[in-house]
């Protein structure tokens, strides 16, 4: 417990000193916000909200505010939580080859992930509140939240494979792009291909209109999004576990002295 | 695969767990890349209190060898044996930038399962790391950064420390202490194996191995003691 309690702070202070993911996170969202506001037209837009299976007549200007500080979340928490997995990889296997056990470092990345997604979220929600009257203010916030999870464990996925910022940041801009442009009635006028409910926005997409434009709480979404945060959380498992294994076993409790050989590294 | 040791490359009898006896034990340990053959036939023993070195051209196969010693690399046949805790320093210093030297010595404490950093401290003094505990590792310099991976390495007191160019970046009073801290490890029984310069270092070592075309043999592969 304390191994964990302590990995999980120090995880959370390294994410704390991201510089770049701070800026970000103080100018990008409310002036993206901000402009979707002031540069999007009222006019009204058809919408199809499947999960509700209703045509939904809403604001051009506020789709855009709901689609913008989507794109927002998740930009920053793919790219916060790319850049700390990918420049802890090798630091990790030093953690786990020290003795350090594996769930520990996975809570960690889950603690960080959960309380940067609802900080940033919670962010995101306050600067939309300031330009809009939200019709259920919670689920918007519950919205941007499991979108930051969402793509904060894209992100973790990614920061295993890819070697630098530049390619992790551009492949998770590419990918929210597509997955947001695609869901956007501006964008794709028809919006209601049966393709959308497999990419990771469209729960909080879902939920987001039906924050901002009905009473309804719909629970598809919900599920929508728990199968991709739980996907991206597998994925992550199984590729952390591979990278961080040991051939051969020196000792029991790090630190200690073990009687006798370890059991012999064979290919 | 594995087969028993064998003669030559610096190789011991058999792993019994006498105070002399070897604690790090490898047996025929071979490693391709692709169809690079990078090791071939590796045997080697350390016993506790040896300090021996590895030399061999870039790209003769020394930090593979290192990572398979270290369990961070599977060999592709041979097997290898560790008796007692094991600390390896890597070449490029593996350090988290954002985190302080205290940090470090915090987060590594609670991994080793240490009760205390008394031995932490001692080895960041010995080293002149004390004065940057509060300073983040992104900011050290390389020789800096360098001493606090060697720290993180022995901090635990490892029984076996594998050492992968230790001291690069280190200047010269601080590679003169790394010796002295390499000889003190020594007389407390531990068991070093270093890859080394040959140029400077060969005189310290008590057996030096050449890796060559996959194998630790050769005219370096003599008993220095």
């Amino acid at each position: 417990m304390r191994t964990a309690g302590t990995v999980a702070w120090l995880t959370l202070y390294e994410l704390s000193r991201n510089r770049l993911a701070m800026l970000l996170l103080l100018v990008f969202i409310p002036v993206w916000i901000s402009l979707a506001h002031l540069v999007f037209s009222p006019v009204p837009l058809d919408f199809t909200h499947r999960s509700t299976g209703t045509l939904l007549q809403v604001s051009g200007r506020e789709l855009t505010m709901i689609s913008g500080s989507l794109n927002a979340v998740t930009l920053l928490m793919g790219f916060l939580m790319f850049s700390a997995t990918r420049r802890a990889r090798m630091f990790d296997r030093r953690l786990t080859d020290a003795g350090c056990p594996r769930r520990a470092l996975l809570l960690a990345k889950l603690v960080a992930l959960t309380v940067g997604s609802l900080l940033v979220a919670g962010w995101a929600t306050l600067v939309m509140l300031a330009y809009w009257d939200v019709r259920q203010p919670w689920l918007l916030y519950l919205a941007l939240v499991v979108s930051g999870l969402i793509y904060g464990g894209i992100g973790i996925v990614l920061g295993v494979f890819l070697p630098d910022d530049l390619e992790g940041m551009f492949t998770i801009i590419m990918v929210s792009i597509i997955d947001l442009a695609l869901q956007n009635p501006i964008a794709n006028p028809a919006a209601d291909a049966a393709l959308i409910v497999y990419l990771p926005n469209y729960g909080p997409m879902q939920l987001g209109v039906a924050a901002g434009f009905t009473d309804l709480v719909p629970r598809a979404p919900l599920l929508n999004s728990l199968a991709w945060c739980v996907g991206c959380g597998l994925v992550g498992l199984v590729v952390f576990h591979l990278r961080t294994r040991r051939h051969h076993s020196a000792e029991g409790p790090s630190g200690t002295r073990q009687q006798g050989w370890s059991d012999p590294v064979r290919p | 695969m594995g087969g028993g040791p064998r003669a030559g490359g610096g190789v011991v009898a058999h792993p019994a767990a006498g105070d002399h006896d070897p604690v790090l034990l490898v047996s025929s340990v071979s490693r391709s890349y692709g169809r690079q053959r990078v090791l071939t036939d590796v045997n080697l023993g350390v016993r506790p209190g040896e300090l021996v070195g590895v030399v061999g051209e870039n790209g003769a196969g020394k930090t593979t060898l290192l990572r398979i010693l270290a369990g961070q690399l599977r060999p592709d046949g041979g097997t290898v044996r560790v008796r007692g805790s094991l600390g390896y320093c890597p070449q490029q210093a593996v350090v988290n930038e954002a985190l302080t030297v205290g940090q470090h010595l915090r987060l590594f404490q609670v991994a080793y399962r240490l009760q205390n950093d008394h031995r932490a401290r001692e080895l960041a003094e010995r080293l002149g790391l004390t004065r940057y505990e509060r300073v983040p590792a992104g900011v050290l310099s390389g020789g800096n950064q360098q001493k606090l991976n060697l720290v993180l390495a022995l901090m635990h007191d490892p029984a076996v420390v594998l050492l992968d160019e230790p001291y690069q970046g280190f200047d010269w009073e601080t590679y003169l202490r790394f010796w002295d801290l390499a000889d003190d490890l020594r007389a407390r029984g531990r068991a070093i194996l270093v890859i080394s310069h040959l140029a400077h270092d060969i005189e310290r070592l008590d057996r030096l191995h050449r890796l060559r075309a996959g194998a630790l043999r050769g005219p370096g592969t003599e008993d220095r003691r």
